[in-house]
């Protein structure tokens, strides 16, 4: 229940985060005990590389405590939506903070709004939008997958956001959204979103609203687009966002001296081999960084950058480093306005 | 927001757009607005004509004199093709040496002050070009969609949103607002957990208000803001435009930096006994006391137009210069006492956007933030907040991460879909991060 609501105290019934390292980060419902392989009850333990830690251990604890286990220790964190969009259990593909957040602003989506979701798939984008009409809004979404649609729903439930969300099964582009005249905005995350714009238009409110298609290839962006300006929406704009992530440290860069006598005390040994391969420590540190035991890792390193450029000068200065590898594309955000008095054709 | 009414109505803010531009005005029975950049692109409009409209209509520009126009809504608001016909197979004929257009800019000019549509005027146009024929079909369109462009005549008049203000202020000068684009500003909120019902702090200098305000968006009317600002006042102008009700604005209280440190040493914040729960009904109370400010005025430029006497006698007899009217809900001394009590408690969220160093004020807000939450930083330079997380990583923070951001308009259009030709080179940088428990 944690998410709708803040608390203190972690209660049982809560889902909490646990965070081992940045690239360690799990949700957990708080439950003392579950089923094992067999459908017998067994208490509730969760695996970590610092030991295992007993779910019911969590309970009375504050957010943001430290938990000591038998290796190490670990922090219980506050549920967000951006936080279980990294922790989720996938079912399909979803989107991610930097898309969600565009499209919760571009949408203009704010508490007491109506929104209309399709599809559900595993629910990263939903958690936001419940967050986005609080209490007082309402969010539909729906999914062609049966099953999706009965998990979603669990999920919601148990996240507190029973009150303020419907989830149906159903294909939109036969069956439309199943909301008319009542939306404030519409969000479509389908493989033919073409089809189902007609029907988007007729869950908007009459006042106008606005409307937002995700699609990873161009090709399904022209024919939203072409369509969503055949029924008549304005302000249609396609649009792409990403966001680069930086690793900061310190980093040491070796300085060639420029007077020969000096050069010649170099080892021969030292040269764009070795830097290389510090590079590549430098970024497998940072990747695998676990903030537990990080201090010892950055130690290591300095030793060994000393040793090895004793005979030349060095600078060492801040930096953030970019990933040697990052996501390129997600998908196509595609937005447009339906005006007030829009007529509508199906 | 779905709980206000749908009508354009006498004092409140509305966003007009033509084409691409926008502006921001306060609405006025018999008042003229001008817009555009000064020269030949600027003209002046009165929107009586819109009073009484739903949000979101079109209108027709009218014109009632040399450049100021009234205007009709528009039934049926289609966009005028049909002037593009059969076009030629390449380019290789054409030669770019000036002499295509046979009209002299003196008589375009005066086409356009003859009455004539924006239609009319860009088919004269393109039947006096010698070479239009020879373009391809693509290209026709894109010369008579700029040509249109130009000489449209239709506006929109939308209600604010967050999303309009941040691309209005954006077009302006990206500077105006520390270049705190849409994807940062949108990431900021997510990142804090910003929702209605939750209690938030906000340190906001050099964007406009416009982080505050979008927090206010998606607060509604439940929860509780602390606006931290720094100088003499705080920067509201995107506060004021959202036509924020009472209700809305009682969700938000200021406090300055200053004023905060203070108190800090009078330890008013950290034992909380003196002046207790009373604060806050004093805060809610004293509420509608309307505060008229009518000093700047940045988002209504002057009305006058030099050339035409008449419309500018006419224009300074009938509309002096509306009052901006800020709507305080709270004395200054109880918004400080609200703040105060508020942080005192702890909040859940926390959010520090400026282009000032961002140590010391996030280092000092911190301590207010529940652990277990998150706070964002934003500044248009990654260095200071490299600064900062470093000494962060020291404190009791743990899942810091910097970020910046990336954005791309596409241009969509049968056989000619290809990403915008410019872009915005960088919309600043994010530094996120959690609050843990301390040590004990």
């Amino acid at each position: 229940m944690s998410f709708s609501r803040c608390k203190r105290l972690i209660e049982i019934g809560d889902t909490v985060i646990l965070y081992i390292s940045v690239t360690n980060i799990y949700a957990l419902e708080v439950k003392p005990t579950v089923l094992n392989r067999h459908g017998k009850e067994i208490e509730n333990v969760f695996q970590t590389r610092y030991g295992c830690l007993k779910i019911t251990d969590l309970i009375g604890k504050e957010f943001g405590s430290k938990i000591t286990l038998p290796k190490g220790w670990v922090h219980v964190l506050y549920p967000t939506p951006e936080l279980w969009t990294i922790t989720l259990p996938h079912r399909t593909q979803i989107l991610y903070t930097p898309d969600i957040a565009m499209v919760i602003t571009q949408l203009e989506i704010g508490p007491g709004s109506i929104v209309c979701e399709a599809g559900t798939g595993s629910g990263s984008l939903s958690h936001a939008l419940l967050r986005a009409v609080g209490p007082t809004g309402k969010l539909h979404t729906c999914d062609f997958h049966k099953e999706r649609v009965q998990v979603a729903l669990d999920e919601f439930t148990r996240h507190g956001f029973s009150d303020r969300v419907t989830v149906s099964h159903r294909d939109v582009c036969v069956d439309g959204l199943g909301i008319d005249g009542e939306a404030d905005a519409v969000f479509l995350d389908l493989p033919k979103p073409w089809e189902a714009l007609p029907h988007a238009v007729i869950s908007i409110k009459a006042e106008g609203g606005r409307i937002c298609s995700f699609s990873p290839c161009i090709e399904q962006v022209c024919r939203t687009c072409e369509t969503m300006a055949a029924l008549g929406m304005k302000e249609i704009t396609t649009l792409e966002c990403l966001a680069r992530e930086f690793h900061v440290k310190y980093i040491t860069v070796p300085i060639i001296p420029d007077s020969s006598d000096a050069a010649e005390e170099l080892k021969p040994d030292y040269n764009t081999e070795t830097q290389a391969k510090k590079m590549k420590l430098d970024i497998k540190t940072s990747d695998s960084e676990d903030t537990n035991s990080e201090d010892t890792k950055v130690k290591e390193i300095v030793p060994s950058t000393s040793k090895a450029s004793r005979k030349c000068s060095e600078s060492k200065f801040m930096s953030a480093i970019s990933n040697l590898k990052m996501p390129g594309h997600t998908g196509y955000l595609t937005f447009a306005t339906v005006p007030p008095g829009l007529k509508r054709t199906c | 927001m779905p709980s206000k009414g749908c009508r354009i109505l006498e004092d409140l803010n509305v966003i007009v757009q033509r084409g691409d531009y926008l502006k921001s005005c306060r609405v006025k029975a018999g008042r003229n607005y001008t817009f555009g950049k000064k020269g030949e692109g600027q003209f002046t409009i009165n929107i009586d004509g819109a009073i009484g409209c739903v949000y979101g209509s079109s209108f027709k520009m009218e014109r009632v004199a040399n450049r100021l126009f009234h205007i009709k809504v528009l039934e049926n608001n289609v966009a005028s093709s049909g002037i593009v016909t059969a076009g030629g197979e390449d380019n290789r004929n054409l030669c770019d040496d000036g002499s295509s257009q046979k009209l002299t800019p003196e008589e375009i000019s005066r086409l356009k002050s003859s009455g004539l549509t924006g239609k009319e005027v860009v088919q004269t146009i393109t039947e006096n070009s010698m070479t239009f024929k020879e373009k391809t079909v693509y290209s026709q369109e894109k010369y008579v969609n700029k040509k249109q462009k130009k000489y449209d005549e239709i506006i929109t008049i939308h209600r604010p949103s967050i999303r309009l203000l941040s691309t209005m202020y954006y077009l302006q000068d990206p500077l105006k607002i520390s270049n705190l684009r849409i994807d940062s500003l949108s990431q900021l909120l997510c990142l804090a957990n910003v929702q209605s019902g939750g209690r938030f702090v906000v340190f906001e200098s050099g964007t406009s208000g416009l982080v505050a305000a979008a927090m206010l968006h998606r607060m509604g009317s439940s929860g509780h803001l602390v606006y931290v600002y720094h100088g003499n006042h705080p920067h509201r102008d995107a506060i004021d435009l959202m036509n924020f009700t009472t209700s809305e604005l009682e969700v938000l209280s200021f406090i300055s930096y200053t004023k905060l440190c203070e108190q800090e040493g009078h330890s008013m914040l950290t034992n909380g006994m003196e002046r207790p729960s009373t604060t806050d009904e004093t805060g809610a109370l004293s509420s509608t006391n309307e505060m008229v400010f009518d000093s700047e005025q940045p988002v209504e430029e002057d009305t006058s137009l030099n050339e035409n006497s008449e419309v500018n006698e006419k224009e300074s007899a009938d509309c002096q210069k509306p009052t901006k009217s800020r709507i305080f809900v709270r004395k200054q001394a109880d918004d400080v006492l609200v703040s105060s009590s508020i942080l005192r408690d702890g909040v859940e969220g926390l959010i520090v956007a400026c282009r000032l160093h961002p140590v010391n004020i996030t280092v000092r807000l911190l301590q207010f933030l529940k652990p277990g939450h998150s706070f964002v930083v934003f500044s248009p330079y990654k260095e200071p907040l490299m600064e900062l997380y470093f000494e962060l990583k020291s404190l009791n923070c743990t899942n810091l991460r910097l970020s910046e951001n990336w954005l791309r308009h596409y241009q969509v259009l049968p056989q000619r879909t290809h990403p915008e030709v410019n872009m915005s080179g960088g919309g600043g940088y994010l530094l996120y991060g959690i609050k843990i428990s301390k040590e004990t």
